[in-house]
């Protein structure tokens, strides 16, 4: 045998162990190959990109037509008869056989030919850009007396969407780059280790221990997924289903082990070559993170990344209508945005006009009253098209009448954006704050400190669900509520507060709610991080008399410096994200992002603009991150 | 003037033992005043509901009280006489020890390689990790639910175990991560030079000692589980045997617009106290970790 590169390593391998390591890095070979074949033939049985590449199995509105002459009568004009075809739109939207077609989208068919009706159904000569995705159809139908009935039936069409579309929506980049990564690292892997490379060696040990782990989980899946048979069925557990489904994978384990025993057994002799201390620590680290990159390629990439995908689009949510790439409209849409100056409107006296509940009343700025004048010498179809720019917010300059006008084309996001900002910087402030005064607390020593640390978990263990219907309660803004009662009872106020409306301290309400309920996150956080202090510090710096706060401010902080900051990071990142407060509590005038983000998805149904809203927030959680990593810095010293 | 020294050092010498111990009383008694005011702050809300949930919906509405009228226990008969109830309890214990166990084992074995080896391409796992709990819960729902029904899981309480890593595991990561970096170096050290292999190191070594940040994280992910609603409502929406706890109170009927809060309160109580006695059980080690261990620098 001299075909083998061989370079030595203990010993000469056997011809039997030259056969051994051919079939083991054959097996890796195979392996990533076979990441490329599934990733192959995935893609090409894709129904959404079939249709797409083909077209739809049942064209359009999936309606078939016949001219016909009538038998009997010979003064009868000939009229054109309608079959659906089965399972097609226009047969679930209540088109019968033996109707009679009348018009299309408002063309009398009278006297035209078949040819003609055809194309006016098929409507070829549109594209998807010209949003037209209904046809309505006129038909008279046949009676059981045989007299006919005028029906009308607005009926979907199907479209495929365009092929890149159809295969982003379905397959995007992450996975496939994945697969194919892997592929490519599994058959390298395989070439060098018929080189004796002791470095691929130990890294095809990796992976066939990791593979044969992945397999048995797959396994494990298919046992209990055919078992359990339909989604809701009250069927025992059937292991006659079960058991053939898991044992193939099973015994797919067996060569990987073969391969994995063997190499682990002979990889000192045969194998040659130094490997570096750090190549060591990499493989070890690699090792340790598969796992968790592993669940998060399968639970999180393909959902983000087609949160990005979407917002490129006009997707519908819930609608057959396919989705259209616009580029970054949707994101232009959302920030767009002006500042102008508008003055105040004056009353008798000539000072400015105030609401009975003391806000300032503004004129109409020179910005809206020139999209007003736009808006006029615009045609009805362009005026459909045009967004104009709307007030989003005024401020007041401080010692004028004016105020200073921010105006957006959605207005209601550029609030939301200025409502969750403040939101996010007074509650995370408030809620370190306190969160540090509870954890230091907790963390001296006093009788009955294990209840009070179960005590300060309350807030955080009660469901958000509940604990927003309850301030609900607590918060009323008459004497229903709680809150109201207790301060009127001790004297505080003397008429009820409105504590959510709009006129009143929404904003410091919601505030107070939402540190109420995550502050112990804070704490409990806070006070882990707590115990990396070394306490031979504190007895250092006692003996050397200085005073707890000069302690608090030159060991603690510091020490803590790391774990703030991780707190920091995951609590502005659930505030930047919060939704419950603002959607159980205040009505949707008044969203953060989060709640727009849904209202836009399920009121108006548009996933596409819905998700560029949820990319928004998440480079504004990007910003705040990098802020706190920079000025806070999470690394220990 | 001698006469005013002695009287000046008199002034500041003979009341100093009584200043002393007034200042620690004063320093105790605020300490004591911090923990009642701390305590009042996060038990007051919860021990109003416990009062609202032996009143009926319609007193609720009616009138505010600080006591009941009288304790009636009719929401509590009612809750555990209600079986969607009483299993929606098993789903989402079942769910968040399941979900929390795996953060924790694969999370701490991610954030060993992250906090204690340097390799190339450290960061960039770290900031991915972290990336992929950045978005609303909302826009990555429709995808999510895709996977689960390409997956055929949807409906079960599997999907739910499935589609929580998304928030527990960054977190358990990013915590535990630095929990490890906070770890003396010389540790490792030592273990190595005894002979201990990598994983020996991590698994015997560190891992205990990093048992306030295990248990630390491991509570509030069990309640981020045990709490979450949104995926809980859409991925079990067609089975009423896979529904967890928030999804179970959310669904108690109403009486016309009204939110019935007095229910809902009243298996909020219920829920919590489990939580409350895991806290209990757990609080100890978040304390006892470090000091527990044989580290001296």
């Amino acid at each position: 045998m001299t075909f083998t590169p061989y370079r030595a390593g203990k010993r000469r391998p056997t011809e039997q162990e030259v056969i051994a390591l051919e079939l083991v890095s054959g097996l890796l070979m195979i392996i990533g190959l076979a990441a490329f074949g599934f990733l192959f033939y995935a893609i090409v049985t894709n129904d959404g990109v079939r249709e797409a590449t083909q077209g739809p199995d049942i064209p359009g509105i999936g309606i078939e037509v016949h001219r016909t002459e009538p038998e009997d009568t010979a003064d009868e004009e000939p009229y054109f008869e309608l079959s659906p075809i089965k399972g097609g739109e226009a047969e679930s939207i209540g088109i019968r056989n033996f109707d009679r077609l009348v018009s299309v989208d408002g063309v009398d068919v009278t006297g035209l030919t078949l040819e003609e009706v055809r194309s006016l159904l098929a409507e070829d000569d549109l594209a998807l850009s010209d949003d037209d995705f209904v046809i309505e159809l006129e038909v008279l139908r046949p009676q059981e007396d045989g007299t006919l009935k005028e029906e009308t039936r607005v009926v979907p069409k199907r479209m495929a969407p365009t092929a890149v579309i159809a295969y982003l929506k379905s397959f995007g980049f992450v996975v496939p780059a994945i697969l194919i990564v892997l592929g490519v690292m599994l058959f390298r892997l395989g070439t060098r280790l018929r080189l004796y490379d002791v470095v691929a060696a130990r890294w095809s040990l990796v992976a066939f221990l990791w593979l044969m782990i992945g397999l048995f989980i797959v396994a494990l899946w298919a046992f209990w997924v055919s078992g359990k048979g339909g989604l809701v069925s009250d069927e025992p557990f059937d292991f006659g289903k079960a058991i053939p489904h898991a044992i193939p994978l099973l015994l797919a384990i067996i060569p990987l082990a073969a391969a994995y025993w063997w190499l682990d057994s002979v990889l000192d002799v045969l194998f040659e070559g130094d490997e570096s201390l750090t190549s060591r620590h990499t493989r070890f680290a690699w090792t340790l993170l598969v796992p968790t990159l592993v669940i998060l390629a399968l639970v999180a990439a393909r959902p983000l990344e087609q949160t990005f995908i979407k917002s490129l689009t006009d997707d519908e949510f819930g609608t057959s209508r396919p989705a259209r790439y616009v580029g970054l409209d949707n994101y232009e849409n959302l920030l767009s945005f002006k500042f102008t100056t508008v003055d105040c409107k004056k009353d008798d006296t000539g000072e400015c006009a105030l609401t009975p509940n003391g806000t300032t009343v503004w004129e109409t700025s020179d910005v809206e009253e020139e999209e007003r004048e736009t808006l006029k010498s615009l045609s009805a179809k362009e005026r459909k098209a045009f967004t104009r720019f709307e007030e989003a917010f005024t401020w007041k300059l401080p010692g004028s009448d004016r105020g200073l006008r921010l105006l957006g084309k959605d207005p209601t996001f550029l609030n939301s954006i200025w409502n969750t900002l403040r939101f996010t910087v007074v509650s995370v402030v408030f809620e370190l704050l306190l969160g540090l005064i509870i954890a230091l607390v907790v963390n001296s020593s006093f009788k009955g400190r294990g209840l009070m640390r179960a005590a300060m978990l309350v807030p955080w263990a009660i469901p958000t669900v509940v604990s927003a219907v309850l301030w609900q309660t607590m918060l009323r803004p008459d004497q229903t509520g709680i809150f109201n009662k207790l301060l009127l009872d001790l004297g505080l106020i003397s008429k009820s507060e409105q504590w959510f409306s709009t006129t009143g301290p929404w904003m410091n309400s919601i505030v107070a709610v939402d540190v109420w309920k995550t502050a112990p996150f804070m704490a409990l956080l806070l006070l882990a991080g707590l115990q990396l202090v070394p306490r031979d510090l504190y007895e250092a710096a006692s003996v050397d008399g200085a005073s707890k706060l000069r302690q608090f401010f030159s060991i603690t902080l510091p020490l803590l410096r790391p774990t703030i900051a991780i707190a920091l990071i995951f609590r502005t990142l659930d505030a930047l994200r919060a939704f419950d407060v603002f959607q159980v509590l205040l009505d949707t005038t008044r969203p953060s992002m989060a709640s727009y983000n849904y209202n836009r998805l399920v009121l108006t149904r548009s996933d596409g603009y819905a998700s560029a809203v949820g990319v928004m927030i998440f480079i504004f959680i990007l910003i705040f991150t990098i802020v706190y990593v920079r000025f806070v810095g999470i690394e220990q010293e | 003037m001698s006469t005013q020294m002695t009287q000046n050092t008199q002034r500041i010498t003979l009341p100093l033992p009584s200043q002393k111990q007034l200042s620690k009383f004063l320093g105790q008694a605020f300490f004591w005043l911090l923990v009642l005011v701390i305590a009042f702050y996060t038990m007051a809300p919860f021990i109003y509901a416990i009062s609202i949930s032996f009143r009926t919906n319609a007193q609720v509405l009616v009138e505010a009280r600080y006591l009941p009228e009288e304790l009636k226990l009719v929401n509590y008969q009612n809750l555990f006489s209600d079986d969607d109830f009483m299993r929606s309890l098993f789903n989402s214990s079942l769910v968040a020890t399941v979900t929390v166990l795996a953060a924790l084992v694969v999370g701490s074995f991610a954030a060993y390689a992250l906090g204690r080896v340097r390799f190339r391409g450290r960061m960039i796992v770290l900031y991915t990790v972290l990336a992929m709990t950045m978005f609303p819960q909302i826009s990555i729902l429709s995808g999510l639910f895709a996977i689960v029904n390409d997956l055929d899981i949807y409906g079960s309480t599997v999907s739910l175990m499935f589609a929580y890593p998304i928030f527990t595991l960054p977190f358990t990561v990013w915590v535990l991560t630095s929990f490890f970096q906070g770890l003396p170096a010389e540790i490792e050290q030592a273990a190595l030079v005894d002979g201990a292999t990598p994983f020996q190191t991590f698994w015997r070594i560190l891992v205990p000692l990093t048992a306030p940040a295990l248990v630390t994280t491991g509570l509030l992910a069990f309640i981020a589980a045990w709490n979450e609603y949104l995926f809980a409502l859409t991925f079990t929406l067609v089975s009423k045997a896979s529904q967890t706890v928030p999804v179970a109170i959310a669904n108690f009927g109403g009486y016309g617009y009204e939110v019935p809060v007095a229910d809902r309160v009243a298996a909020t109580v219920v829920v919590t106290v489990p939580v409350l006695v895991l806290v209990l059980i757990f609080q100890r080690r978040i304390i006892e970790g470090l000091t527990a261990g044989a580290v001296k620098g």
